[in-house]
């Protein structure tokens, strides 16, 4: 599986180039806001949700170079071949939310308008939904290519986004220490995207076993 | 004594318009088989079913006496294939295809990588994407003999220009001169399968036409031109 990290590894410092550019470009944006809003942070988040859409954009890559054919040709099962998807989306997530992350620190220390704990909150708030959209995209592309993967995901990310922000006003009309002491929404939502991405992962082995590799 | 290479029985796959019906092919140990045919006639199917990239309806596959069915991970690190796409994303340049494929075979050989590229002169640096038609091909090429494979699947030479396709034909030749070593190749340019198969199998929508020895194909086969009433009355 080593071969297939490293050519999704190559291939993202080569074709992503532009996610990094709009990473910058949100980062800049929060540090920039913020005389105009108390909560500019929240543009940084943008990268951390974005980054949940590398996988199906490194999936769709292999499509078009037929690369998804060659490696029906070399020793990979497809539980690896999709193992490799998922585990380097993650890696690359996790990495987005730690440079976001340390951004956030700077931007406490200078700015300091929200502390970096009610910061750090709503990044792994972002972060979380950000591994929900791989979970729910991947068994699609797997199953139907990125084409029809990428429209269920754009509906199921505007769908998302609209029951989110109307939900969102009501929970954070709490103090967030507060909720956190009082309630376990949150653990309870960390679980739920563990097991979804789990059961994700098993979806998509089964259902690529089954795909017929013709293009 | 010498494993066949290939031993394919009754293989069927049906589509929608297609059938490839009841093949049987034998390809032993230390030979090249050509694999001749029109467009549709079921070659790229065959190489598929072969490397269980497609399920098949019937029949049975045995790579290197193992059964395809059961353990293909493993038996893919003997397979080399080249199809006529290659299938290498146009980012990565030629070493890091390397890289990858260290990290791919248990088998890699850097050092034969690099003679094969030296050898077709190949750039190292160019992004597979800036390469010619030729010259990915012979990346491809490369990659299916630089792991110590004993089968090559080829369906790439046929559309590589002349000079080249006498280069990776005499490597193929060279190839097979180990008893172990086999290539199945899928072509439609007949001088090529001519000059270096030792068998000739012809397919033509989906059904095995022949399948036969060159040297007897060359001395017990001909070409009429004449009418039906012509051939009637030949005896």
């Amino acid at each position: 599986m080593k071969g297939l990290l490293l050519k999704d590894f190559y291939v993202t410092m080569k074709s992503c180039k532009m996610f990094f550019i709009v990473y910058a470009i949100f980062i800049a944006m929060s540090f920039a806001l913020s005389d105009s809003t108390d909560e500019s942070f929240l543009f940084m988040m943008y990268p951390v949700l974005m980054s949940g859409v590398l996988a199906m954009s490194l999936l769709s890559f292999d499509e078009k170079f037929k690369w998804i054919k060659y490696s029906g040709a070399l020793p990979y099962s497809p539980a690896q071949i999709v193992l490799s998807k998922y585990l380097f989306g993650f890696i690359y997530q996790v990495l987005t939310a730690l440079i976001v992350f340390l951004a956030l620190v700077v931007w406490a220390n200078t700015i300091g308008d929200t502390t970096l704990s009610e910061a750090a909150f709503s990044l792994g708030g972002m972060f979380t939904i950000s591994l929900v959209i791989p979970s729910v995209s991947l068994p699609f592309c797997f199953k139907f290519g990125t084409e029809k993967g990428r429209i269920f995901y754009f509906v199921f990310a505007f769908g998302l986004g609209a029951v989110f922000f109307k939900f969102a006003d009501k929970y954070f009309a709490y103090k967030y220490e507060e909720h956190i002491k009082t309630n376990y929404f949150p653990l309870i939502w960390v679980a739920a995207v563990v097991v979804l991405y789990a059961i994700s992962l098993a979806i998509s082995i089964a259902v690529y076993r089954k795909r017929e590799i013709t293009d | 004594m010498t494993v066949n290479a290939l031993e394919i029985t009754n293989l069927t796959k049906k589509y929608n318009g297609f059938k490839l019906d009841g093949l049987n092919l034998t390809l032993p140990g230390g030979c090249i088989l050509g694999l001749i045919g029109e467009n549709g006639a079921g070659k790229s199917t065959t190489i598929k079913l072969i490397l269980d990239m497609i399920k098949r309806d019937d029949g049975s596959v045995k790579i290197l006496g193992r059964d395809n069915s059961g353990e293909i991970r493993l038996i893919k690190e003997d397979v080399g294939t080249v199809f006529d796409d290659v299938g290498i994303p146009d980012c990565l340049n030629v070493r890091q295809v390397g890289k990858i494929m260290r990290g791919t075979f248990k088998n890699w050989s850097d050092k034969d990588y690099d003679a094969l590229l030296k050898r077709l002169d190949v750039p190292l640096d160019k992004p597979f994407g800036k390469l010619s038609r030729g010259n990915r091909m012979k990346v491809g090429i490369a990659v299916a003999m630089s792991h110590n494979a004993k089968l090559l699947l080829d369906e790439a030479t046929s559309g590589l220009d002349p000079i080249v396709r006498d280069e990776v034909l005499d490597i193929l030749n060279e190839f097979t001169r180990d008893e172990e070593h086999s290539v199945l190749m899928s072509s439609h340019i007949v001088s090529d399968l001519e000059k270096i198969c030792d068998y000739i199998a012809f397919l033509h929508k989906g059904k095995l036409i022949l399948f036969e020895e060159k040297d007897a194909l060359l001395a017990e086969y001909g070409v009429i031109h004449c009418t039906e009433q012509r051939l009637a009355e030949l005896d």
